[in-house]
C-alpha cells in the first residue's frame, strides 16, 4: 500500500507537483542517508551527499522506471557520487595513509561512536539493516521491502548484526 | 539487547542526517514550500510565534500527543467512528502520567563535565533558574502529574466545519493551573496490514489546532504495530504533529512508545522530540526522555538553543509527592535544587552552599 502511495507521488513529483515533494523525501531519505554514510562515514559528508542525490536523481526524475524500485534507485546513486567523492578526496589528500586517506580530512568525526563501530565490525548489509530498523525507524517488512530482500534474510541479519555489535562492545568492555 | 536497542535509538539523533538538507534539496530545486493552506493562519489568527507562544504550542502540541495516546485504543476499535472516548480507555496512560519521576539518569557527558558550583548563587542567578525552569516545567508537568490531561469530544462549529472532529484538551499544571486547547481535524486510516502475528495502521491527520486565541494549522500522523508470540509481546506506537507559525516555519512534535512483555517483565520506554523550525532551519530542539523499568521512572528533559544547550533531570518520589529534586546544567552551569508544588505556583529551595 505504501509503496503505490509513493509511486503515485513520485509521478505527481515527474508531473510538476511540487506538493508532492515532502512525501517523497520522507519516504526515502533515511535509506539513502545510510547507504551513503557507510561508504563516506562521516555525517557532514553524507548529508552534502544527500542532498546532491536527491538533486540530480530529481532532476532526471525521468529516467526513473515507475513501479520499480524508486529508493533503491536513489541509494544506488547515492553511494555512485559517495564511492566519486572518496576517490577524488584520495587523489586530493597527500598522506601515507593510502586508501584510507579520505579519512583524514580536516573534519572531525561527528558520529557517536556505537555508530562508528557499527560501520567498522557489519557488513554493508548487515550496517543498512540495522540502521533502518533500529534508527531509522522502519519495521523489518519495510526494510526488506526497500532493500528487496526476503523478510526472512533481514530478520537474521538484523539479530546478526545486534550480537556483533554486542560481541564488540563486550570484547572492549574487557580490554 | 534490548540496552544496545535502546542505545542505538537514544544516539539516533546525532546520526540522522539534520532536516535541513531537505529545505536545501528544495531550495536547489526551486521546489516551492509546503501548501500554502497548510502555513498560513487559518480563520485569521494572527499571533506571531514569539517565545511565550511558542512555549504554549509545544505544551499544546505535546498534550495533543499525549492526548491521542489515551485516543489510540478508543479509535483503534471504533472503526473511524466519531470520537467519544472515555476515561476507562486510557489506563495506559494513566499508569504512566501518574507514575513518579523516579532516579535520576545517569550523567551526561556534558553533566560529568559540566562545572559544578562551589559556591552560593547570586540572586540574579537564582532568578534566571527560576524563569527559565518554570518555562521548562510546563512541558514536563504534563509528564509528571496525576491526571494531568483530562480531554473531551466537542461539537464542530459552523467556522470549522471543514474538519470532522473537535477535541478539548484540558492539562492541569502541578500547582494548580489549567490551560485548555482545542484540536478541529479529521483523520483517515492511510494503511492497515496484518502479517501473520503482526498488525500496523497508519492514520493521516490534518486539521487545526486554538491555542490561546490563536489558530495554528496542523497536520500529523501515527502508526501503531504489535508483534505477539508465544514468549514475547512487543508494541510499538509512533505520532507525530506539525503546527505551522508562518511561511516555512512550523513546530514539530514527535513520540515514540515502545512496551516490551517478556517472561512477565514489562519495560516501557517513551520519547518526544520537539522542535522548532524558522524558515526551513531547526532552533530548538527538545527531548524529553521518559523511562520505566521495574517500577523506575525517569524523565530528563535536553533543550538545545542554537550555542545553548540546558539538560534537567527531574525526580518525584512517592512519599513526598509535593516536592521536585531537579539537577539541572544550565549551559555548563551545574546546578541542584527543589521545587516545592504549592497551590497557585512553585517555591524554589537553592543548596546555599552550592555544593
Amino acid at each position: 500500500m505504501e509503496k503505490e502511495k509513493l509511486e503515485r507521488k513520485i509521478a505527481a513529483l515527474k508531473a510538476g507537483d511540487g506538493r508532492a515533494f515532502d512525501y517523497v523525501y520522507e519516504k526515502t531519505n533515511k535509506a539513502v542517508y545510510f547507504a551513503i554514510l557507510y561508504v563516506v562515514k562521516n555525517k557532514a559528508d553524507a548529508e552534502d551527499l544527500l542532498q546532491e542525490t536527491y538533486v540530480r536523481a530529481l532532476r532526471a526524475l525521468d529516467r526513473y522506471e515507475a513501479g520499480t524500485n524508486f529508493t533503491g534507485w536513489l541509494a544506488r546513486i547515492g553511494k555512485n557520487l559517495a564511492l566519486n567523492y572518496i576517490q577524488r578526496a584520495a587523489r586530493e589528500v597527500a598522506t601515507d595513509f593510502s586508501e584510507q586517506a579520505w579519512k583524514y580530512g580536516s573534519r572531525e568525526p561527528e558520529l557517536p561512536y556505537l555508530f562508528e563501530l557499527a560501520q567498522k565490525v557489519l557488513s554493508e548489509e548487515e550496517y543498512e539493516i540495522l540502521m533502518l530498523c533500529q534508527v531509522a525507524g522502519y519495521k523489518r517488512r519495510e526494510a526488506a521491502a526497500l532493500l528487496q530482500l526476503p523478510i526472512g534474510t533481514v530478520t537474521w541479519k538484523h539479530n546478526e548484526a545486534l550480537k556483533k555489535l554486542r560481541r564488540e562492545l563486550e570484547k572492549e568492555g574487557d580490554a | 539487547m534490548n540496552e544496545l536497542k535502546k542505545m542505538l535509538k537514544t544516539q539516533a539523533k546525532d546520526a540522522l542526517p539534520d532536516p535541513s538538507v531537505k529545505e536545501r534539496v528544495r531550495r536547489e530545486l526551486g521546489i516551492a514550500p509546503a501548501p500554502a493552506e497548510e502555513q498560513a493562519y487559518a480563520h485569521g489568527g494572527t499571533r506571531s510565534a514569539n517565545k511565550k507562544g511558542i512555549v504554549s504550542l509545544l505544551a499544546a502540541g505535546l498534550a495533543l500527543v499525549l492526548a491521542l495516546c489515551i485516543l489510540l485504543p478508543v479509535l483503534l476499535s471504533g472503526g473511524g467512528a466519531p470520537l467519544s472516548p472515555t476515561l476507562s480507555a486510557a489506563g495506559d496512560f494513566y499508569a504512566y502520567s501518574a507514575a513518579s519521576a523516579g532516579a535520576v539518569l545517569a550523567q551526561s557527558e556534558t553533566a560529568a563535565n559540566a562545572l559544578r558550583l562551589r559556591r552560593a548563587l547570586t540572586e540574579e542567578e537564582k532568578n534566571t533558574i527560576r524563569e527559565t525552569t518554570d518555562e521548562y516545567l510546563r512541558l514536563v508537568e504534563n509528564l509528571l502529574s496525576e491526571n494531568a490531561i483530562t480531554h473531551e469530544a466537542a461539537a464542530v462549529p459552523e467556522a470549522y466545519a471543514r474538519y470532522d472532529y473537535a477535541m478539548a484538551v484540558t492539562c492541569h499544571g502541578l500547582a494548580g493551573s489549567t490551560f485548555t486547547y482545542t484540536l478541529y481535524y479529521s483523520e483517515v486510516l492511510a494503511d492497515e496490514e496484518t502479517d501473520g502475528g503482526e498488525t500496523e495502521r497508519a492514520y493521516d491527520i490534518t486539521g487545526v489546532l486554538a491555542v490561546d486565541g490563536a489558530d495554528y494549522p496542523v497536520r500529523g500522523g501515527r502508526e501503531s504495530e504489535e508483534e505477539t508470540d508465544e514468549n514475547e509481546s512487543e508494541r510499538e506506537n509512533e505520532l507525530w504533529f506539525e503546527a505551522y507559525t508562518g511561511e516555512n516555519s512550523y513546530l514539530r512534535i514527535e513520540q515514540e512508545e515502545e512496551t516490551e512483555s517478556e517472561e512477565g517483565e514489562t519495560e516501557t520506554e517513551r520519547l518526544h522530540r520537539l522542535r522548532v523550525f524558522e524558515n526551513g532551519r531547526c532552533i530548538e530542539d527538545t527531548t524529553i526522555d521518559y523511562e520505566e523499568e521495574e517500577g523506575e521512572a525517569e524523565i530528563e528533559l535536553s533543550i538545545r538553543r542554537g550555542e545553548r544547550q540546558d539538560v534537567l533531570q527531574f525526580c518525584r518520589e512517592k512519599e513526598n509527592a509535593a516536592m521536585l529534586y531537579v539537577e539541572a546544567d544550565f549551559s555548563g552551569m551545574h546546578v541542584e535544587f527543589r521545587i516545592s508544588i504549592e497551590e497557585g505556583g512553585y517555591r524554589y529551595f537553592f543548596e546555599e552552599s552550592g555544593e
